[in-house]
């Protein structure tokens, strides 16, 4: 995406700004339009490029994340290293370190950058041809492997849920009592129904109306699954959850029922830690 | 008819062929040798791979809309790239979306580097991947591999089939090596600081000729003043 405002009338005012993926593209893009030698950096010209790009970025309110600053930063580091009179050996030595390894990670990250483009070029290419497939739907007999679904990922269903539904309140009305052991029943009648008595967990929640019914419809769920007389599995990682009735009293045959949270495997540890 | 030479006591090499294509046909995703196998045990490996070549081949001769690519360690029938724009425009709006640039950057890295963690990887791009990591989890083009033993024990990051899959490659190696990058990244390099030199003479020659014509123009200036006396009366 790139952004160009140009006058009627010319040249005069001319803003081009493409976005960056951090102040690595950015020195990049600032090296090759300037046809810059990147073993041989000038500091000076180049402290003054990125600055005066971050600079327009903040004019046209685009949002100039912490990293951008942090480059800035060194560079201006660098280059009041340069204007200082001859210091002592080890000083100069650092600040030589300092340009040395920004070119190295200019060269490291350009070749990554490379690499992407060719990525992209395969990308595209396998866009233009279509694999012959057939997807069977879940609808066969067979038994199909079941991975035990974790609480975050029931939570995670109840977020798309909620998604679902939107905030839409056009105008007020009195809300129906719901309780949660309406709900549960309404569940136990939903799996005695169900084809092969299995539910997906999203057919449930559709069919609320209100955000309170589809809480209710989830501490049911909770419930139901803490009494045993229902399991909740996965065919697939972040697949669609499904609800499976189990005979009361007798906990599904491969999974203990009580606590769903406790089976979560090492593997799904990930997304609870990648949030950033 | 020709003897049958095949090593299966039941099948005709004619008749693998046809099996290995229904296979290919009716799976979705390519299919290995080794998949192929548990379908016909009675059939060696060589013949399997024999058989997917002459219906490779075939697809060719018989100038079919379709061929046989090789793609994740495996083969699938592919529509042939001369009628994408017609399938495209059958299946319009279905069309799966391009990963962002962050993605494809952050998979680039992975790729060569992998197993990596998370620090290593914002390292070298020089910005937060968290979000992008999320993304390429959910799509699956790269799982967790393990863990560092490194401080914190931290994730290591690899790419999967899917990743093969999605940019079309049948082995990571298919990818340029880094060091082939690099050099073609160098003769960029040296190709542009000519061009700038040979600009730089080209203006300064400009600058030369120009100097040299300013000097003509000025001589000739005082020919050209006219004593103010002289000049015709208004």
């Amino acid at each position: 995406m790139s952004l160009g405002l140009r006058p009627p009338d010319g040249d005069a005012l001319r803003i081009k700004l493409a976005t960056f993926e951090g102040p690595l593209d950015l020195l990049l893009h600032l090296i090759k339009r300037d046809e810059i030698d990147v073993y041989d950096i000038p500091i000076a010209h180049i402290t003054h490029q990125y600055l005066e790009t971050i600079r327009n970025m903040r004019l046209l309110d685009l949002e100039v994340a912490g990293e951008f600053m942090v480059m800035a930063a060194t560079l201006m580091r660098i280059k009041a290293r340069l204007l200082l009179p001859p210091s002592p050996l080890e000083e100069a030595e650092e600040e030589g370190d300092l340009r040395e390894e920004l070119v190295q990670r200019l060269l490291e990250y350009r070749k990554f950058k490379e690499v992407s483009s060719t990525l992209r070029g395969h990308e595209e290419h396998r866009a233009l041809v279509h694999p012959k497939g057939y997807t069977p739907r879940v609808e066969s007999n067979e038994p199909v492997p079941l991975k035990p679904t974790s609480l975050f990922q029931l939570i995670d269903a109840l977020r798309s849920a909620f998604q679902r539904l939107g905030d839409e309140s056009v105008h007020e009305v009195v809300l129906p009592p719901v309780t949660m052991e309406e709900k549960m029943e309404a569940v136990r009648a939903a799996l005695r129904q169900a084809w092969g008595g299995q539910v997906r967990f999203l057919e449930l929640v559709e069919a609320c109306r209100t955000k309170i019914e589809v809480i209710a419809t989830f501490m049911a769920l909770l419930e139901l699954v803490r009494l045993g007389e229902l399991a909740a599995r996965q065919y697939e990682e972040f697949g669609e959850i499904w609800l499976f009735a189990c005979e009361p009293g007798r906990p599904a045959t491969d999974a203990p029922a009580e606590a769903p949270e406790a089976q979560v495997p090492e593997a799904e540890i990930p997304e609870a830690e990648n949030d950033s | 008819m020709s003897p049958n030479v095949s090593p299966s006591p039941e099948l005709t090499d004619e008749e693998i062929e046809r099996v290995v294509e229904a296979i290919l046909f009716a799976h979705d995703g390519p299919v290995t040798v080794e998949m192929m196998s548990e379908a016909l045990p009675a059939v060696e490996p060589v013949t399997l791979r024999a058989a997917v070549a002459t219906l490779g081949r075939e697809y060719e001769r018989t100038g079919r809309s379709f061929e046989l690519v090789r793609v994740a360690g495996g083969y699938q029938i592919c529509t042939r790239e001369r009628w994408a724009s017609w399938v495209a425009r059958f299946q319009r709006g279905s069309r799966r979306a391009r990963l962002s640039r962050a993605a494809v950057e952050t998979l680039a890295i992975i790729a060569y580097r992998q197993p990596i963690t998370r620090t290593a990887m914002e390292d070298i791009r020089g910005v937060d991947s968290g979000g992008v990591l999320h993304t390429l989890l959910e799509r699956n083009l790269i799982t967790v591999k393990g863990r560092s033993r490194g401080i914190g024990r931290p994730l290591l990051y690899g790419t999967t089939t899917e990743f093969l899959e999605y940019f079309g490659l049948d082995r990571l190696e298919d990818l340029p090596r880094l060091d082939e990058i690099e050099s073609l990244l160098k003769d960029r390099d040296e190709a542009t600081l000519e061009v700038a030199e040979d600009v730089a003479e080209d203006v300064a020659e400009e600058v030369a000729e120009a100097e040299v014509a300013a000097e003509v123009a000025l001589d000739a200036v005082p020919d050209l003043i006219v004593p103010a006396e002289d000049a015709p009366a208004e």
